[in-house]
Formats: structure tokens, C-alpha cells, sequence
């Protein structure tokens, strides 16, 4: 439920309700929401992808799963949305029907150390080119980043915007709501520490405590959002002016409902998205092919020219399309004043943050 | 048995794993009772379930009383005014609500439109929002059966008190009010049940500080994928459930006696 479920104008709950019904075991949304690419050839193999859903996933059909089909013959089932307890009870109950999903990277971390993600073949896929802040692991690549940057509504913001963290957390001088996601592992903590004055080659291992000291400042004037959809939403109705977002959904928010919309790079937060092999997959070889196929640099300068998601190879990343260039947070503009989250002390930390971050909604 | 299969084995399941995961033994229980924010969340969740049921009372009494006053065609028209919401999907009318109440928001624009207030009243994300969509989208649980219930009372006891010298209040709070008990303890005990388990008008009309027991819930199982304690915590609500309708059922049978004289 944290990425896009429903493409738009549709609700956080929606997904929310999805994720309810997949929870009790119910498998038929699955083959409800399959959307095929179905094969000419007769030679290729077969293979399902679970990914986001949303424009996120129209993008990567597009940039990576038709032309994957193509080229191969292989048939692609892309199943949407991604649940984290879905896969990890997939692999629990041995009824693994996905063979590469795309995770956060806490997941990926963790997964690979209990158990439940195959190790991948470094054989098939390049283990080269990868931005020196997205690292891949024994179970996982990094796909593709998004940034956390801070957004603002050109319209109430005429002069002076927040410049940094510190300023989105003043609300004297920038009064009115302002929306942060609504998870742990977000990049919200590391919004708070730098906004508190926390150096960003500082930031791990993250003091949580101050972290939340810090957030309940402006607890009253923050509005949550659960899904990108969420978000788009309460900037295009400004319900919200100021918005720690996703630059994929600003962007979509702008093209398409003509927000007013635009971003402050400075000290951008950025995360992002593995591929990962549920353990007991059954395509194993066509897994790691299309894991290849998909990081490679030419399908990442591909995805960027349908949203700006952020490549994860270097190669790529300097070569963004130039239409989304100024949204993509990984171009070595944006990397060189952006702030990365740190997966590895995430993987250790998620469960026990998780925890923390709820009952501190709660409070 | 298609009973035992769709709904005794998942229910056995759940309570069995709240006590086998992570461990065997009662902790997840334990920590449940020994954490303070979700006992506050119980709490919480049972008083707005009161709340709510108590608005649909006041609320859908006065209005099955009319059904049963007017004549035909005011009849159908005021059931159609109640099944026409039951109709309408949940999370299309939760959605309306959050148009209608946010800041920016019809409310909103009519108040500061009429000069009423300068600022936004803030009614979504707080329990007000919560409890006012909840009121809305649980009324017709409460109308329906209150008015097969007053339907069944015969308007010449009323005639009668009157007759023998009491005041209208009196012959209500004597005659009328008694006799409905029964359609009164069957609409509140469908609305607070539904009310205990509900998620989807919560979480869109209320902040993370309004959440209830099912909201929490989802968190423990989809996000932070502990199975065990979410289990646990849906055990609890299922006890407390159980113990209230135990409870209520108990209040409500002395009434329902006074009907088959």
C-alpha cells in the first residue's frame, strides 16, 4: 500500500482494501488484475512480475515487459499491487506465484537474512554500473529511485518557498498543513534529524528519539498520506501547499491535472526499489533474465521518458531523458545535493522503527 | 460444513496464531494489555462505537417513527430515502464525506463564504469526521429494524393512555417507548458491531490519533508483517464483541417479553 494502487483519482483505501481481501487469502484479485503480455513465439518461457500498479507500472510495461517479450518470446504475467505480506506469506505456505517483484530495499535486506528471497546469479545479470548510494545485495538489485523531495504549490508559494528541511518545519515563517508520508522507513525520519540540524553524512544510525521530538513540533500541522495517489491528491486540492512527496507523482500530478506545482532539490530525500526472487520461485532462469533485461541502462533511460524514475546505473542516470530530467533524482545534479537512505541500517532496523512510528501515530 | 469450511477454519486459524507466533504462549496478548497506546485504541474504539450508535438512535428513532406515521406514499418515499445509501458502495459515500468535510471543502466554502469564519473549521481528521460519516453510512441499520419494530405497535394503545388522562410524554415514556425496546436493542446492537470493525470511514475521514482497533490491525499484518500480534489483536476485538452482545442481549430479552402478552 505504499505506492501506487489505483492510478488516479481513486483512494489510499481502495488498496487498502485490496490488500484486506489478499490478506485473508483470497488469491482471485490476482488473476483479476493480470494484465498479459501475451507471446507470439512459442519458444520463450514464462514469468510473473509484481510490481506498484498505477502509471508506475504503465511505464515499466512499456519500457521494460513489452520489448522483454519481444525480444525473448518469454510470456509475462505483471500482477499489481505489490504486498509485502503476500510475499513473504507466499513463500511461507510454498504457493509462490510471483517470480520477481519489486520491493523497498528494507524488504530486500530482510528478506535476504531470513530467508524467504532467492540469492540472485551474478552471472546473468551485471553486477556493474550501479550508483555508489544504491548498492545491490546477494538477493536484490536496485531498479530505480525515487526522491522524497520537498514539493511546494507555485501558487501559494509565489516568493519564498522552503529551502530546506529546517524551513519546511518552520511554520512560522511557512505557515498552513503540510503532508509527509505515513511510514517508517519513508525517509521522514531523515527529513526531521536534518531539519533538526543533523549533518546528512551523519544521519546512521538514525537517533529515532530525536527524530520524533522533532516531527512532534509540527505533529498537528502534518497531514499523512499512505498512497501517491493520496498525495496527488491533497496538493491538487490544496488541502496541503508544502508536501515531503514523491517527484514521480508531482510530476503526474502536474502533467496530467495541471497542479502548480514544483520541487526544491536541495537536501531531496531519496530511496528506491529493488528487484528481488521470492524463494521457490518457479521461473528461476527467466527471473534473472528479466531482472537483466530490466536494469539494464537503455531500459532505464526508457522508463524516464514515461515518469521521472530515478535510474539506478550510472550510465543511465546522466542520461535521463531530457523532458523529465529536472524530476529525475538520480541525475548527478540532484545526487549531489540529495541525501540517500540507508538501506543497510534500515534492513536491521525496519521492524523495530515500524513498531515506534505506529504508536507514535497513535499518540 | 460449507460454515465450518469458509468461516469456523480461517476464524481457528487466527486465534491459533495469535498464540503460536512468534512463540507458543500468551504473549502477544500480553503485549497488547501492556502496551498503553492500544489500550487507548480499544478504548477509543469502543467509545466512538457508542457514540455512533447513540446519533443513529436519536437520529433514526424520530425518523422510523414518521415511516410508520405517514401514509403509503410517504412510506415508500422515506424507505427509499434510507435503502437508496445502503446501495451505494461504502467507499464511494466515505469519499463524498471527505469532499464535503475537508478544509477546502463544500463545509468549509459555504461558512467562509457566508462570513461565518475566516479559517477552516478542521472536521476531517479529527474523531468529529470519523464519527459523523460513520453516524451517516450506519443509520439505515439502525431505521430498518427499529421500523419493522414500531411498525408492530398498535396506535390505539396510544389512544388508550391518552384516554385514561395521560400526557402525550407520559403515554410515550409508559407505552410507546417500552414497546419498542426490542427494534431499539436490535438497531443498536447491528450499528455498535458494525461500528467496532470499522475501517475504511476511519481511516479516510480520521487522523492517525482516531484509529481504530481494525486500523491497527492492517498495519500488524500488511506493513509490519507481524501476523501473530495482529491475530491477537483481532482476537481481542472478537472477545470484546462477544462479551458486549452477551451483554446487551442480556438488557434487551426482559423487553421483548412485555410484546408476546
Amino acid at each position: 500500500m505504499r505506492r501506487a494502487v489505483v492510478t488516479r483519482g481513486g483512494s489510499a483505501l481502495l488498496s487498502a482494501v485490496v490488500i484486506a481481501v489478499a490478506v485473508v487469502g483470497c488469491g482471485g484479485s490476482e488473476e483479476g488484475d493480470t494484465s498479459t503480455a501475451a507471446s507470439g513465439s512459442t519458444s520463450g518461457g514464462q514469468l510473473t512480475f509484481n510490481t506498484w500498479g498505477g502509471a508506475y507500472q504503465e511505464a515499466q510495461m512499456k519500457a521494460i515487459v513489452e520489448p522483454f517479450r519481444q525480444e525473448t518470446g518469454t510470456k509475462v504475467n505483471v500482477t499489481q499491487p505489490i504486498d509485502y505480506a503476500k510475499l513473504k506469506s507466499m513463500v511461507d505456505t510454498g504457493n509462490v506465484v510471483w517470480d520477481v517483484a519489486d520491493v523497498e530495499p528494507y524488504v530486500s535486506r530482510r528478506g535476504c537474512k531470513e530467508g524467504w528471497l532467492e540469492k540472485l546469479d551474478y552471472n546473468v545479470i551485471d553486477p556493474n554500473g550501479f550508483l555508489e548510494t544504491m548498492p545491490k545485495t546477494d538477493c536484490s538489485v536496485p531498479n530505480g529511485a525515487f526522491g522524497l523531495p520537498i514539493a511546494y504549490r507555485t501558487d501559494k508559494w509565489k516568493d519564498a518557498h522552503p529551502r530546506n528541511w529546517a524551513e519546511f518545519f518552520d511554520t512560522k515563517k511557512f505557515p498552513g498543513k503540510r503532508s509527509m508520508p505515513k511510514y517508517a522507513e519513508s525517509g521522514i525520519l531523515e527529513a526531521a534529524l536534518l531539519a533538526d540540524g543533523v549533518k546528512k553524512d551523519a544521519l546512521y544510525p538514525l537517533d529515532a528519539d530525536r527524530a520524533f521530538r522533532k516531527l512532534d513540533t509540527i505533529k498537528k500541522d502534518i497531514v499523512f498520506w499512505e498512497s501517491g495517489d493520496q498525495s496527488e491528491q491533497l496538493m491538487n486540492t490544496g488541502e496541503v501547499t508544502l508536501c515531503a512527496c514523491w517527484a514521480t507523482r508531482m510530476h503526474d500530478t502536474k502533467v496530467n491535472q495541471d497542479t502548480p506545482v514544483a520541487i526544491e532539490w536541495q537536501d531531496a530525500i531519496y530511496g528506491w526499489d529493488d528487484f528481488v526472487v521470492p524463494k521457490g520461485a518457479k521461473n528461476l532462469k527467466a527471473a534473472m533474465e528479466f531482472i537483466n533485461y530490466g536494469t539494464h541502462p537503455d531500459r532505464e533511460i526508457g522508463m524516464t521518458k514515461y515518469t521521472p524514475w530515478g535510474p539506478s546505473r550510472t550510465e543511465a542516470a546522466a542520461n535521463a531523458d531530457p523532458e523529465t530530467r529536472d524530476w529525475v533524482p538520480t541525475t548527478p545534479e540532484h545526487t549531489a545535493i540529495g541525501v540517500p537512505l540507508d538501506y543497510d541500517w534500515w534492513g536491521e532496523n525496519a521492524a523495530k522503527l515500524d513498531e515506534q512510528f505506529a504508536q507514535w501515530l497513535l499518540k | 460444513m460449507f460454515l465450518a469450511v469458509v468461516f469456523a477454519y480461517p476464524l481457528y486459524t487466527i486465534i491459533q496464531q495469535s498464540f503460536t507466533q512468534p512463540e507458543l504462549g500468551i504473549g502477544n496478548y500480553e503485549r497488547f494489555f501492556g502496551t498503553d497506546v492500544y489500550v487507548q485504541v480499544l478504548i477509543r474504539t469502543l467509545v466512538t462505537s457508542v457514540l455512533v450508535t447513540v446519533i443513529c438512535l436519536l437520529l433514526g428513532y424520530p425518523y422510523a417513527y414518521l415511516m410508520t406515521r405517514g401514509g403509503p406514499a410517504a412510506r415508500r418515499m422515506l424507505i427509499f430515502f434510507v435503502l437508496v445509501p445502503l446501495w451505494t458502495s461504502l467507499l464511494v459515500r466515505t469519499y463524498a464525506w471527505t469532499v464535503i468535510l475537508q478544509d477546502t471543502g463544500l463545509v468549509n466554502q459555504v461558512l467562509q463564504g457566508l462570513g461565518i469564519t475566516d479559517r477552516p473549521v478542521h472536521l476531517i481528521r479529527t474523531t468529529t469526521g470519523v464519527v459523523i460519516g460513520m453516524s451517516q453510512i450506519l443509520l439505515p441499520f439502525m431505521v430498518l429494524p427499529l421500523y419493522a419494530s414500531l411498525r408492530t405497535i398498535d396506535p390505539s394503545y396510544m389512544r388508550a393512555a391518552a384516554n385514561l388522562g395521560a400526557r402525550p410524554w407520559r403515554a410515550f415514556m409508559r407505552i410507546y417507548l417500552p414497546l419498542s425496546l426490542p427494534g431499539v436493542g436490535a438497531g443498536s446492537l447491528i450499528v455498535f458491531i458494525y461500528a467496532l470493525g470499522f475501517y475504511i470511514t476511519p481511516a479516510l475521514l480520521g487522523s492517525p490519533k482516531d484509529a481504530l482497533l481494525s486500523q491497527i490491525i492492517v498495519t500488524q499484518v500488511s506493513q509490519l508483517l507481524d501476523f501473530g500480534f495482529g491475530s491477537a489483536m483481532a482476537g481481542v476485538l472478537l472477545i470484546v464483541t462477544l462479551v458486549l452482545v452477551a451483554v446487551l442481549a442480556r438488557i434487551v430479552r426482559p423487553a421483548t417479553g412485555s410484546q408476546d402478552r
